[in-house]
């Protein structure tokens, strides 16, 4: 593969476009979609924060800026900077694009970028908080705080993200299938050339030389990536149409599985395509080829069928009666363990690829190698997961949101800093500013990276409910312990910024200088930090101590209570139960079995309430409403 | 924590700290002055192979040994169950009937959501989240299961449904 790009030039004949517009290209998605992890980390900082109540924020805007967090971190980060090194990976082994290739590729930019941009305008200015999941109904479902416009022009920007996700697709198969392959059999003779068949069938798949492996994961996802976005388009569609026309609506058990028969392949557009970046550069710092033979080969056309069946394992937990769910479920835990194959198979390549060789240890071989470990440590939580006995105990929980911070930041995120180190002086003809303030970087992500993500897996462990913008008190410590991590982390961010930009401005390297300036420069960011989160710590912990939440009681006398329980009967007893009331409606929840505080009552009245009944807001007003929930909280369950 | 998640915890723990220290020994090998008698790269290729079939092994033995202890199946038989309740949600409350019940009596909970996905999670007198399930709108989901201990146990909402989700809390006696 070495010089493969030099060559890029020369095929310059046969239709491939000249490397400075696909390092253009590169540059463009790889730097956009730094920008985007900028925004999307502040935004999970954030969130981590007001858990651990440093800054408590509204409820609604936990939720929208959850949603916006996910999305943002998950495909206009990460998913969005592999698409983009993706391209330079398939450049550097000699596979250059086709004008269609680029042409395709700049579509899936725009579209991406527009559509990032309609999530953050849904999410954090018209407060559409249905979670990045958004499992239908809920995006129609919005209890009064954002209307189904929101919905539909927050399915139209999620849509337009899997309408770049295909055409990226389309360019990665126009690339892959193209000269690079040396191959002039038929187009399905190529794709199958381009998946690594030729390892399994020489004869058939035959190529002009052996099939560089960091094609095949590209080929793999590429082809996969078009099969899981359709059924995802469709749901997406029923939603937009559904914002116009509230009479058009979807099952909810199968938007369910449309939702989840995307979602799970989309975790493996951030995988493979890390895993060609590994097969590239593993072989590249260890100055050998990489170890692998046919088994490789047979781990990914496992991986290119069952990755598109395995979404089930999202739903493990839903099995209602009379439906097919739980034998489908059933399903899915040996087809699971089967998608683990091709991990378990890379990590040996690539272990034995390392083993005893000269190994370069330069800061991006670093990010790989620790990239490697995580890839193991959250692999083996995936395999708890994907155990129906034990994901019964950690679904739903926090466990799940730190083996996927696990999986997303501390490998794939990992990989993309090592690519960005390793490909950057190539793509911007400059050598980075500092090599030391990439090991800070490493190390700060590192470091912060498991301090965040450990709690978060004990916290599952102990039934921690995810997405709850409060969570029960009794995880609050873990909750707290978190942050100066999430800080550490978020600094980490801040070295790696800082070190591009000067990199990019083409400041001057002077190494020795820097050495001195950035251990300083960190060593007191990190402190204040610790000194920051310390002292929220305390004066949180003080606080909450000197103002013990009363429940407040109504204004004493009958005479209140009365009036009171006339209103209850006139206004509530419709639709709830409350026994000192007399009401005994049955729309709503029964008040007497809930027993809720005066706030939380209060709440509903104003807010009101959504489902099948709809509880309009601000049924009573201003004195009326607190002493109707005064009265509620003191007679219910009595 | 409840036992399963013990012993997640401790299969977990194992499995990790054996792949760490087979990864860090393989960087530690690439110190200058250890590389010495490296094996040929169809030596390494056929172990390659040899790891496929370990791997393979492996999984195939935690299948057998985990899937049949799955929550499936004996959810839709009812019978042998002394008593019945209903948990339905809604935004964003439970409504629980009857609010107590017998302990050490298999128990047969129809479980309904009136409006959006919601999953009932269901934490013991101790907060040891025991059992839950996902609840669509508009389904029918029975589920069976026995509470071995009397007290007050506490019913969460573990499905993200809106504003209020983590509100969406309450409890249920559990009496001998």
């Amino acid at each position: 593969m070495e010089g493969s790009t030099a060559a890029l030039g020369a095929r310059g004949l046969t239709g491939v476009i000249e490397e400075a517009r696909v390092r253009r290209l590169v540059l463009q998605y790889v730097g956009t979609s730094t920008a985007f992890l900028f925004v999307a980390g502040l935004l999970g900082m954030l969130l981590r924060e007001s858990q651990a109540d440093l800054v408590r924020i509204d409820p609604n805007l936990f939720y929208a800026i959850m949603t916006a967090h996910g999305l943002g971190a998950f495909v206009a980060w990460a998913a969005f900077a592999v698409m983009g090194i993706s391209f330079w990976v398939l450049a550097e082994v000699g596979f250059g694009m086709r004008p269609l290739g680029i042409a395709l590729a700049r579509t899936a930019y725009w579209t991406m970028v527009i559509g990032v941009l309609g999530i953050v305008v849904t999410t954090l200015f018209m407060g559409f908080g249905a979670s990045w999941v958004f499992l239908y109904p809920l995006p129609f479902e919005g209890a009064g705080e954002w209307g189904d416009t929101a919905a539909g022009i927050f399915s139209a920007s999620v849509l337009l993200t899997g309408v770049s996700i295909i055409t990226w697709c389309a360019a990665i198969l126009d690339t892959v299938t193209g000269p690079g392959l040396g191959s002039d059999a038929g187009p399905l003779n190529r794709f199958g050339a381009a998946l690594g068949f030729g390892y399994i069938w020489p004869k058939r798949f035959r190529t002009s030389r052996p099939l560089p492996y960091p094609v095949i994961p590209l080929a793999v996802i590429g082809i996969d990536m078009i099969i899981a976005t359709l059924p995802l388009a469709a749901l997406l569609i029923v939603m937009i149409i559904q914002s116009i026309d509230p009479s058009v609506t979807i099952d909810p058990l199968l938007a369910k599985n449309m939702l989840w028969f995307f979602g799970h392949p989309v975790v493996y557009l951030l995988l493979f395509p890390a895993v060609a970046i590994f097969y590239l550069l593993i072989p590249r710092f260890a100055k050998k080829e990489l170890v692998a033979g046919r088994v490789v080969a047979f781990a990914w056309f496992i991986a290119v069928i069952v990755n598109v069946i395995v979404w089930a394992h999202h739903v493990y937990l839903d099995y209602p009666s009379g439906s097919i769910q739980d034998t489908l479920n059933t399903a899915m835990q040996p087809l699971t363990y089967a998608i683990t194959l091709p991990s378990a198979i890379s990590i040996y390549s690539l272990s034995m690829t390392v083993w005893r060789s000269d190994f370069e240890w330069t800061p991006a071989a670093k990010f790989l190698a620790v990239a490697i470990i995580s890839w193991l440590v959250a692999g083996l939580q995936g395999i708890i997961n994907a155990t129906i006995a034990f994901d019964v105990i950690v679904h739903n929980t926090m466990w799940i949101v730190g083996h996927f911070h696990n999986m997303a930041l501390l490998n794939i995120g990992l990989v993309i800093f090592g690519a960005v180190y390793a490909f950057l002086p190539r793509l911007v003809n400059r050598e980075w500013y500092s090599e030391s303030l990439a090991n800070v970087h490493l190390w700060l992500t590192v470091i912060g990276g498991y301090g965040m993500v450990l709690p978060m897996l004990v916290q599952g462990l102990e039934g921690a409910p995810r997405r709850y913008a409060v969570l029960p008190s009794a995880y609050d410590a873990l909750t707290q312990l978190t942050i100066p991590f999430v800080i550490m982390t978020a600094i980490g961010q801040a070295v790696f910024a800082f070190n591009l930009v000067q990199t990019v401005r083409g400041k001057v390297h002077e190494e020795r200088q820097t050495v001195l300036r950035s251990i300083g420069f960190t060593t007191s960011l990190v402190a204040a930090a610790a000194v920051l989160a310390g002292t929220a710590l305390v004066l949180n912990r003080e606080g909450a101590g000197e103002s013990p939440e009363q429940p407040a009681l109504g204004a004493a006398g009958g005479q209140s209570d009365a009036k009171a329980r006339q209103l209850f009967a006139s206004t509530c007893g419709s639709c709830h139960s409350l026994k000192d009331a007399g009401a005994a409606g049955r729309v709503g929840p029964d008040l007497d079995q809930l027993e809720p505080d005066s706030a939380r009552v209060a709440q509903a009245i104003q807010r009101g309430g959504a489902g099948s009944g709809t509880m309009p807001p601000t049924l009573l007003q201003g004195q009326d409403a607190q002493l109707v929930a005064d009265y509620v909280a003191k007679v219910a369950g009595k | 924590m409840s036992d399963t998640a013990w012993t997640i915890t401790l299969l977990y723990a194992v499995a990790t700290i054996i792949a760490v220290t087979l990864l860090l020994v393989v960087f530690r090998s690439t110190r200058v002055g250890f590389r010495v008698k490296v094996a040929s790269r169809e030596t390494l290729e056929k172990r390659e192979t040899y790891w496929g079939v370990i791997a393979v092994s492996l999984l195939v033995i935690t299948l057998g040994a985990t899937i049949f202890a799955i929550p499936y199946g004996s959810d839709q038989s009812t019978a042998g169950a002394k008593q019945r309740m209903t948990i339905v949600g809604q935004q964003f409350a439970w409504t629980v009937k009857p609010a107590r019940v017998k302990a050490g009596v298999k128990t047969t909970i129809e479980l309904g959501a009136k409006d959006v996905n919601h999953a009932v999670g269901i934490y013991d007198p101790d907060d040891t989240l025991i059992k839950q399930v996902n609840i669509v709108p508009g389904v029918s989901q029975p589920i069976e299961m026995t509470f071995d201990e009397p007290g007050r146990y506490t019913i969460r909402c573990l499905e993200f449904c809106g504003v209020d989700h983590h509100l969406m809390e309450n409890t249920l006696e559990v009496v001998r």
